[in-house]
């Protein structure tokens, strides 16, 4: 049954979770509000800039219901959630990857600040395209890796405890991840030219 | 070397990638999501899911033609009744059902100050307290804020958890039966059931047989806990 609680907007992310999951549907429409802009983002950069993007995210916040039950405050929920997109999104790269995508100028154009030139949105344009479409031959798990350390930032133990691999094996998928990449990077030079 | 240089640009582009959440799509992904868990719980009762769902049923097909500032002016809509900003302090939602165990309890703020080194029980929001003094107890907003030398919550079964603010300890319990005392910092030990404990920067389940003592820290001296506490 649904509980109607009254959440104070100072309520922290951890009693979010507890209220939410003993069915307050308040305190888990402030989890999306506080957590899908970032979601989303990092959805971008792992499965690319398609439209596909709102199903990922729905899914995760969907995993996220059913798993909170299970949410013990061990980590904090923001690497929870993490971990669910995480899993939701290499479930889709793999079924996504039996037809690769073709990602066009209109997609990439969703990824750049509004304050450059046009000029300059070209040529990022042509860089997003370049390594947005080399990813799409990478395995999932090693393009994720790759995004999550690369692109994202990530250290790698904290790579490692959201993909739920050690540090060595995130480590290698990372590595085999860029090797491919340069070697995807060498052989359109070699067409080039 | 060419073609390391050509991906760290690549990559140096993908990081400094800006996406957007826009407020249509936000809104649209919560429908969704509100719809979904509508079905998963078949409609069972009518509760908010099932109004938001009937909502998002009549609203989709305008959503999608909707420009300029009508969009944002149904993105706010949306936010508001999806219960986003928080401000649900003053909303009408209905309250959570009581326990059995709950004779009357209080809805505002009720103190009750008690003898020195007396034991005093309470029930109160369907928890059975006793206190070892020299004991206050304050209830308010759905958080008990507890001042003692030791007590004993015992809260039978209940849907709704019970935030009970104790010197630099923060807990949350659904069914358990507990007890705290400051003779050591602050210490928690549980007897039946789990309950979630905050203290000292970390959150954590504390199950039956456990006991977590938080470092002494200087507000734990403090006689009792600062108001702005008891306005959450």
């Amino acid at each position: 049954m649904a509980v109607a609680l009254r959440i104070p907007t100072t309520a922290t992310d951890e009693e979010l979770a507890l209220a939410a999951a003993a069915g307050s549907d308040a305190a888990f429409s402030m989890i999306y509000e506080r957590h899908a802009e970032r979601l989303f983002v990092w959805i971008t950069r792992m499965i690319g800039p398609s439209a596909d993007r709102e199903d990922v995210l729905q899914k995760a916040f969907l995993g996220l219901h059913q798993a909170l039950p299970t949410f013990r405050g061990d980590a904090s929920l923001t690497t929870f959630l993490g971990r669910i997109a995480y899993n939701v999104a290499c479930d889709h790269l793999r079924y996504r990857n039996r037809r690769p995508l073709d990602y066009d100028d209109a997609a990439m154009e969703t990824l750049l600040d509004g304050r450059s030139s046009p000029e300059e949105r070209v040529h990022r344009r042509q860089e997003l395209r370049e390594l947005f479409t080399m990813l799409e031959k990478i395995k999932p798990a090693k393009r994720l890796a790759f995004v999550l350390i690369a692109v994202e930032g990530m250290p790698i133990p904290e790579a490692a405890q959201l993909i739920g691999a050690s540090e060595t094996v995130v480590r290698q998928r990372m590595r085999a991840a860029r090797h491919e990449l340069l070697d995807l990077l060498a052989r359109a030079q070699r067409r080039l030219s | 070397v060419k073609e390391d240089q050509r991906l760290d640009t690549l990559v140096a582009a993908a990081a400094k990638s800006r996406p957007r959440l826009d407020d249509v799509t936000r809104a649209r992904v919560a429908m969704r999501i509100h719809q979904s868990l509508a079905a998963r719980r078949g409609r069972r009762g009518r509760g908010i899911l099932s109004s938001l769902a009937d909502l998002a049923d009549t609203w989709r097909g305008g959503l999608a033609i909707l420009t300029g500032s009508a969009v944002a002016a149904v993105a706010l809509l949306l936010w508001v009744l999806l219960g986003g900003g928080g401000d649900d302090e003053r909303s009408s939602l209905p309250q959570p059902e009581r326990s059995s165990l709950e004779p009357a309890a209080p809805s505002a703020v009720e103190r009750s100050p008690a003898a020195e080194s007396a034991a005093v029980q309470h029930i109160i929001a369907g928890s059975a307290l006793t206190l070892y003094g020299p004991v206050g107890i304050t209830h308010r907003d759905g958080t008990l804020v507890v001042e003692a030398q030791a007590f004993v919550l015992d809260r039978a079964r209940s849907d709704v958890p019970q935030r009970v603010l104790y010197r630099s300890a923060t807990i949350w319990v659904k069914q358990a039966t507990f007890s705290a005392d400051d003779s050591q910092g602050t210490r928690v030990s549980v007897m039946r059931g789990e309950l979630l404990l905050r203290c000292a920067g970390s959150t954590r389940w504390v199950k039956a047989g456990e006991s977590v003592s938080c470092e002494p820290t200087p507000r734990e001296t403090a006689a009792s806990p600062e108001p702005e506490r008891l306005d959450r």
